[in-house]
């Protein structure tokens, strides 16, 4: 009698203990497909902080480069040397040394026999060169009017302007 | 197409007529005409210095209104007090010989009888760097609270002298901080404007 009463509840304990073994495995596969979960989450919210982060910092880092087309209006012919020298110079005087080295303006490209030149200049102060190239009133002592034309971002459609826009 | 005008031009002769057409100037106001040229209105422009208020009344007695651009240079506090309550003065001018005239009362006067501040840029950039920030001071403060327009001329003798346009607009944008679409209003609506009211239509 007692032996069989034993039995019984050996075997209901049996079972209860492979019942909470079974749920607690499950448990433990259901926590780790939950941390699996949240951690491509928090992996997915840190590469889009990481990219936001990122493109800021290119957006401040990067400098895109912009091509000035100009012409001089003057009795004398000048030459690229006397026109770079001149715009470095009035760009210095006007917006101060650093502002010269940050916008670094090149002239890239000059046709004396039309007298008009390219600036390259980087795309933060592309308008303070177009406001100082028409207050440039003279270079080496003869007096000019330098005119922007058109503001381009690429080397190739600048020369294609230099030649064909407002030709007379 | 943007008309751009040009208030004041000391004088013109068949080379600076020839930059300004150039340029895309279709009307200017002119001191001293040497020559007459085409394809630009030109229309005559009278600067009135004075010391006193008798004189600054006495030189505007003899002016025609009609087709004619008046301007007062206020060479003392009452001249400038009278320029901004007469009704036949168009614009008043600040430069380096009455900016010591152009004080807060003088711009809220102004703004009382809609007088625009006339600004000779071409002018402005060859002062010392006191009355450069002086005048820019006034004008800053006439901007910023009267919200009324600012003309801005070149007071030219020479061809080399005239404003490039374009050059201009950036310029007013980065030195006074004029948002691009209103600095362009200065060298196009605004003497438009001053012109239409002197009777010319463009």
């Amino acid at each position: 009698m007692w032996c069989q009463y034993l039995s019984i509840d050996l075997q209901i304990l049996y079972t209860l203990i492979i019942l909470s073994l079974a749920l607690s495995v499950l448990a433990i596969i259901l926590d780790i497909s939950r941390t699996q979960v949240l951690s491509s989450k928090v992996s997915k919210l840190e590469n889009l902080v990481k990219s936001l982060f990122s493109r800021k910092e290119r957006s401040i880092k990067k400098i895109r480069k912009r091509y000035i087309v100009f012409s001089i209006i003057s009795k004398h012919r000048y030459k690229r040397i006397e026109v770079e020298e001149a715009i470095r110079r009035a760009f210095s005087e006007m917006f101060g040394e650093i502002s010269a080295a940050k916008a670094d303006p090149q002239l890239i490209y000059f046709d004396p026999s039309i007298q008009r030149g390219v600036i390259r200049v980087s795309h933060i102060y592309k308008d303070h060169v177009i406001a100082l190239l028409g207050f440039i009133r003279e270079i080496n002592g003869r007096s000019c009017l330098l005119i922007p034309i058109k503001t381009t971002g690429t080397i190739r459609k600048a020369r294609k302007i230099l030649y064909t826009l407002g030709k007379k | 197409m943007k008309i751009y005008i040009d208030l004041w031009i000391k004088s013109l002769d068949s080379k600076t007529a020839e930059i300004l057409r150039k340029l895309g100037y279709k009307a200017i106001a002119v001191e001293e005409e040497r020559e007459r040229v085409a394809d630009l209105l030109v229309i005559t422009k009278r600067v009135i210095e004075a010391n006193t208020r008798k004189e600054l009344k006495e030189k505007l007695h003899g002016i025609k209104r009609k087709h004619v651009l008046v301007s007062v240079k206020p060479l003392s506090i009452e001249a400038a007090r009278m320029a901004a309550h007469d009704s036949r003065v168009d614009t008043i001018i600040i430069d380096d010989t009455c900016y010591k005239y152009i004080d807060r009362n003088q711009i809220n006067l102004m703004k009382q009888h809609s007088k625009p501040l006339e600004l000779p840029l071409g002018r402005w950039l060859t002062y010392t760097p006191r009355k450069r920030s002086a005048i820019y001071r006034r004008v800053v403060y006439y901007l910023f609270h009267t919200k009324m327009p600012l003309i801005v001329t070149s007071c030219a003798k020479n061809w080399d002298e005239l404003l490039v346009p374009r050059s201009t607009i950036y310029l007013l944008s980065i030195a006074f901080h004029i948002p691009l679409s209103q600095a362009v209003l200065s060298l196009t609506s605004y003497p438009r404007e001053l012109i239409s009211r002197c009777g010319v239509s463009i």
